[in-house]
């Protein structure tokens, strides 16, 4: 079997997960200002050219150069960064995308590379331009933004719903997979919403405009807002394109994931009443404190939006095909009988720290099927998930992962790797005690660990899996 | 292999390797402009004259002004080899990646704080500071760059060694010593020089199309920046050559690379033969602008297969074919090569409409 060990790193106290989270929002923010950005240049664009509002043209200007700052600056390294930490934290999940989509990753790249010289067209030499020139500029490069937003939208819905891709395996039905659409034309709000906040904090930071001009720039901006309006359905429509073990999970399932969602729909909730009642309805100026607190919420917004995107992919990474801790359903059965670190190259850096070799197989093993999601002692810590259990309690959970939490991955290994582990969790729970030593197995509890690992099985809670 | 690099290779293989050596010369001009035109920075802001009116010389000026541009194409052409590197040698890539951890993750903030220098260089009022602000400035900025070509390098070598992996991961080093890398760090930084400024050239050739010739400069400015480039380079190649193993010297110099040994040899002698008739000349001739073009464009062919089949030479090749065979299998190519050919044809089109604009608006002012 020619399982592809690589070397796993050890980020310390922190969760994996929380690391690419924390970029990820941060790429997605500055990647949907972009996209909204285009759009409501364009719109400014007509205001000014065809004589709407006066003061459309010089916010444009202003507008753009805070755009490419921004934008094309850290939303540019941000996104490779993305790329960076994925392989950091699971080089076979997007080995795996890259793999079945890299066509498409390839067609996006022609629509970075179009949104590169057309931004810079314009940010060079916009103000010496006639309208006609400018508005052409400003279509191509918003088209272009929103372009790679159709593209990797397609990618990264297929991970939590791949659909008809499970059975075909056509790079199309995986592409426009059932989130597919409810997903693009929900970023595609978000990204509108995000980029008329960013725009009232701009107008209001631009010392060349009265309170006057400001007003009227911001109620232009805010008719960006508006179609917040559809966000709801547009979001139940999303969350019903899900498979229902995960909407299970973010809907009341897990009380993490629950609470993200909370923070999402809360902060959206927020920022369209403020918009729809304060700016549209009541002609409410906005100035500059209020526009950064509106973006936080915003901010935390898409924080929410993606952790609980990222969250309810459980216990999979690519949905039926590839487990989180990177096993595929279909090498767990082998994995189980030969074991899974028997042959990882990879030896422990630490291995001096554990004093038995039973120990350092049950680091070995933590460290290949645990530590994507979970620390010894920091966040998600094991010693604390199961620190108060009974050795005996231990083994049956961790035999029956999928069983004890229907969003964990089934164990990967052989019974004598779960008891390394237990007995790792419990010299880990016990503060490290010195003087351990290698007891010799006992053969009824292995057995009793394999009679639990093969009443379980191998397939997720669920039940279903491809591979 | 006996046969001349990528022959008998699957069509698989091949076609990667055809789209991953294109797109990454692509991605190498941009990133030498900016490796080389931030070194240049650095002695600028050392022995740049200033006048009164403390306006930059043309040359000076020029670098300013294109570095933040030049370096978001360098990224944005650099998504595309980047995709086809994992494509090609997944395992070997993302292991390396795995194994620089801190180091390689530090490219990223790095990267954003040289970005943002190069915009701050761009400022008028920068270029009024006294020099013992803006030397350290512009070390900085070309440090950022420097260390990110270092990471790359180390990187790159550190994949083609599967057999270091193990020990490496145990160390926990953040740092791959080889006695490769600092030959061929030095043959990526010399050869930047050449490729700066003949883009550079073509730069200042355009902005003085209609000056006459006695006022036009950059002529010897450019021709020493790439001589001295190219000089250096040779030099590094030579070294370089030294570092390899034996048996990697041979696969290069054999039937497999020497084709392209010697069409980067050719590059390199048309590109210093270009570069001295343009020393001789009264101006930035056109001409020898376009067969410098040329002979760097056989240079960078040339390099970037020898670069191939050093790698290739290390690894095996026959693990790789099927996993380049069942990426092959999955359906889009056709797709790309018509938005490939939109898009590139909306590219050329904004340029155009900017060009037209631009005149539009002299002539009526």
């Amino acid at each position: 079997m020619d399982f592809p060990y690589y070397p796993i790193n050890d980020f310390g106290p922190l969760m994996k997960g929380l690391v690419i989270g924390a970029l990820g929002i941060l790429h997605v923010f500055l990647a949907q200002f972009a996209i909204g950005g285009g759009m409501l240049m364009c719109y400014f664009q007509w205001l000014a050219s065809s004589g709407r509002c006066a003061p459309a043209r010089q916010f444009i200007d202003g507008f753009f150069k805070f755009l490419v700052l921004v934008s094309f600056i850290l939303g540019a390294i941000t996104g490779v960064g993305m790329w960076f930490t994925s392989i950091q934290i699971s080089p076979r999940t997007i080995g795996m995308m890259v793999g079945d989509f890299h066509w498409v990753w390839a067609v996006e790249w022609t629509f970075f590379c179009l949104e590169i010289v057309a931004g810079y067209c314009f940010y060079r030499y916009g103000t010496r331009l006639d309208d006609a020139a400018r508005m052409t500029l400003l279509v191509l490069y918003a088209v272009a933004a929103w372009g790679s937003l159709f593209w990797i939208n397609g990618i990264l819905s297929w991970q939590l719903t791949p659909g008809r891709w499970l059975e075909t395996h056509s790079i199309w039905d995986g592409f426009f997979n059932p989130s597919f659409w409810p997903s693009l034309l929900y970023r595609t709000l978000v990204s509108m919403t995000i980029a008329a906040l960013v725009a009232c904090v701009v107008i209001n930071a631009m010392p060349r405009f009265d309170r006057e001009r400001r007003t009227i720039l911001i109620h232009r901006a805010a008719h960006f807002l508006l179609p917040m309006i559809f966000m709801p359905v547009l979001g139940v429509w999303y969350l019903m394109s899900w498979p229902a073990e995960s909407r299970a999970w973010v809907t009341g399932g897990s009380p993490a994931m629950s609470m993200f969602l909370a923070i999402g729909v809360g902060s959206s909730l927020l920022v369209g009443a403020y918009a729809l009642f304060a700016i549209w309805w009541g002609k409410l100026y906005i100035n500059g404190a209020t526009a950064t607190l509106l973006c936080a919420l915003a901010l935390a917004a898409t924080a929410g939006g993606e952790f609980v995107r990222e969250g309810a992919r459980k216990p999979f990474t690519v949905r039926d095909v590839l487990y989180s801790n990177s096993i595929l359903p279909g090498e767990i059965a082998q994995l189980r009988q030969v074991g899974s670190v028997s042959e990882d190259p990879f030896p422990l850096r630490d291995a001096a720290d554990y004093p038995t070799q039973r120990l350092q197989l049950g680091a070995k093993v933590f460290r290949l099927q645990c530590s994507i999601c979970h620390t010894m002692r920091g966040v998600n810590g094991l010693v604390e998930l199961t620190g108060s259990w009974s050795d005996d309690q231990r083994r049956l959970m961790i035999a029956q992962l999928q069983r004890t939490k229907p969003f964990m991955p089934p164990f990967s290994g052989s019974a004598v790797e779960l008891e390394s582990l237990v007995q790792l969790i419990a010299w880990e729970a016990a503060g490290r005690p010195p003087g351990a030593t290698d007891a010799t197995l006992d053969a009824e509890t292995l057995a009793r660990i394999q009679n639990w690992l093969d009443e379980a099985g191998t397939l997720p809670a669920s039940g279903h899996s491809q591979n | 292999m006996l046969s001349m690099f990528p022959i008998g290779l699957p069509w698989p293989t091949v076609m990667y390797l055809v789209l991953y050596i294109v797109t990454l010369i692509i991605h190498v001009v941009f990133m030498n402009y900016v490796l080389a035109g931030s070194w240049y920075l650095v002695s600028i802001s050392l022995f740049e004259r200033r006048t009164a009116d403390q306006l930059p010389s043309l040359v000076a000026g020029t670098l300013r002004e294109w570095l933040p541009f030049m370096l978001s194409a360098a990224i944005t052409a650099g998504i595309a080899p980047l995709l086809f590197v994992q494509i090609l040698y997944k395992r070997n890539f993302y292991t390396a990646n795995l194994l620089l951890f801190h180091r390689w993750m530090a490219i990223l903030p790095v990267l954003i704080v040289a970005f943002y220098l190069l915009y701050i260089w761009k400022a008028k009022r920068v270029q009024a500071w006294p020099r013992l602000i803006t030397f350290p400035l512009g070390l900085l900025t070309f440090s950022g760059f420097a260390f990110i070509a270092w990471s790359w390098t180390e990187n790159h070598l550190l994949s083609i060694n599967p057999g270091a992996w193990a020990e490496h991961y145990a160390d926990g080093d953040m740092m791959y010593r080889s006695r490769e890398v600092l030959p061929r760090l030095a043959v990526w930084f010399a050869g930047s020089f050449p490729t700066l400024a003949l883009v550079l050239g073509w730069q200042l050739w355009y902005l003085q199309r209609d000056v006459p010739d006695e006022e036009t400069v950059g002529r010897h400015r450019m021709s020493l920046l790439a001589l001295s480039g190219l000089i250096t380079a040779a030099i590094a190649v030579a070294l370089y050559g030294v570092a390899l193993p034996p048996e990697v010297r041979e696969a290069v110099t054999g039937s497999m690379g020497w084709p392209y040994v010697f069409l980067a040899g050719c590059g390199w002698g048309v590109q210093f033969a270009s570069w001295l008739q343009i020393r001789r000349s009264p101006r930035l001739e056109k001409i020898w602008l376009a067969t410098a073009s040329a002979g760097l464009l056989m240079t960078l062919v040339g390099v970037a297969m020898i670069r191939e089949i050093i790698r290739w030479f290390r690894l095996d090749g026959n693990a790789l074919f099927p996993l380049h065979e069942q990426s092959a299998g999955v359906g889009g190519l056709p797709l790309f090569l018509v938005f490939f050919v939109v898009n590139a044809a909306l590219v050329a089109y904004c340029i155009i409409r900017v060009r037209r604009g631009l005149a539009a608006g002299a002539s009526a002012s």
